[in-house]
């Protein structure tokens, strides 16, 4: 009955990325080199964001759905900047950002985001 | 044309929205507010487990999780809570973050999406 749901890197938490009747729900990504700006965690997320659409079998013009949240509004500037670079027109997804204090003061950058295969 | 299930629903909001095999839950919260964050969180995921037997699914289904702390510092209390109750093989993607929630001593609110 369960194997309808896969899940990726499945911890004692929670998983990385979940799929279910061919969409892939995404955990919350954060940067990997939390001394990086706005920008370079952002860029570090979106590339973690691809390699897991592409084990999900999808790619970043499938995303359905994208939440962002800043640690401070004035990082969405630089954020968008990655952000821009990444994400090509006529693909964008649904999305919205919002600031809330993160895993930790020095994570500027957490991104969740919802795709199909 | 609509095939949109809602459950507990008010003029505002729904507790439970099914389409397409996946529930939607509200973000919940607990009623009994004097607690911890783990007490909060323990109430609240007896109502997500309640919910979710409501909807035909269980918390070995979920699918994603959005978890708000009202301070980052109750995270570890959340979590144990969650850790203590989530079905340790089928973890859902989640992210928490910190925001400022319903009223001051709402400490903790969940809002899951499950499959059917």
């Amino acid at each position: 009955m369960s194997n309808d749901i896969i899940r990726y890197d499945p911890d004692k938490r929670l998983s990385d990325m979940v799929e279910y009747n061919g969409t892939l729900y995404l955990a919350g990504q954060v940067g990997e080199d939390l001394a990086a700006d706005a920008k370079g965690q952002t860029e570090s997320i979106l590339r973690q964001i691809d390699k897991l659409l592409a084990r999900g079998g999808s790619d970043k013009s499938k995303i359905l759905s994208t939440v962002i949240f800043v640690a401070d509004m004035r990082h969405k500037a630089r954020m968008d900047e990655a952000w821009g670079a990444w994400m090509t027109a006529p693909n964008a997804p649904a999305r919205a950002t919002v600031e809330a204090r993160l895993g930790s003061a020095d994570t500027l950058v957490e991104i969740m985001c919802v795709a199909i295969k | 044309m609509s095939n949109i299930i809602r459950h507990q629903s008010d003029a505002r909001l729904s507790r439970a929205v099914i389409h397409n095999g996946v529930v939607y839950l509200a973000g919940i919260t607990a009623d009994n507010r004097g607690g911890t964050s783990k007490t909060q969180t323990e109430e609240i995921l007896a109502k997500i487990d309640a919910l979710l037997k409501l909807a035909g699914s269980s918390k070995s289904r979920l699918l994603s999780t959005v978890v708000y702390v009202a301070d980052m510092r109750v995270k570890p209390g959340m979590d144990e809570a969650w850790m203590a109750w989530i079905d340790p093989k089928n973890p859902p993607a989640r992210a928490t973050v910190e925001t400022r929630l319903g009223t001051a001593d709402t400490l903790v609110e969940i809002m899951v999406t499950a499959a059917q």
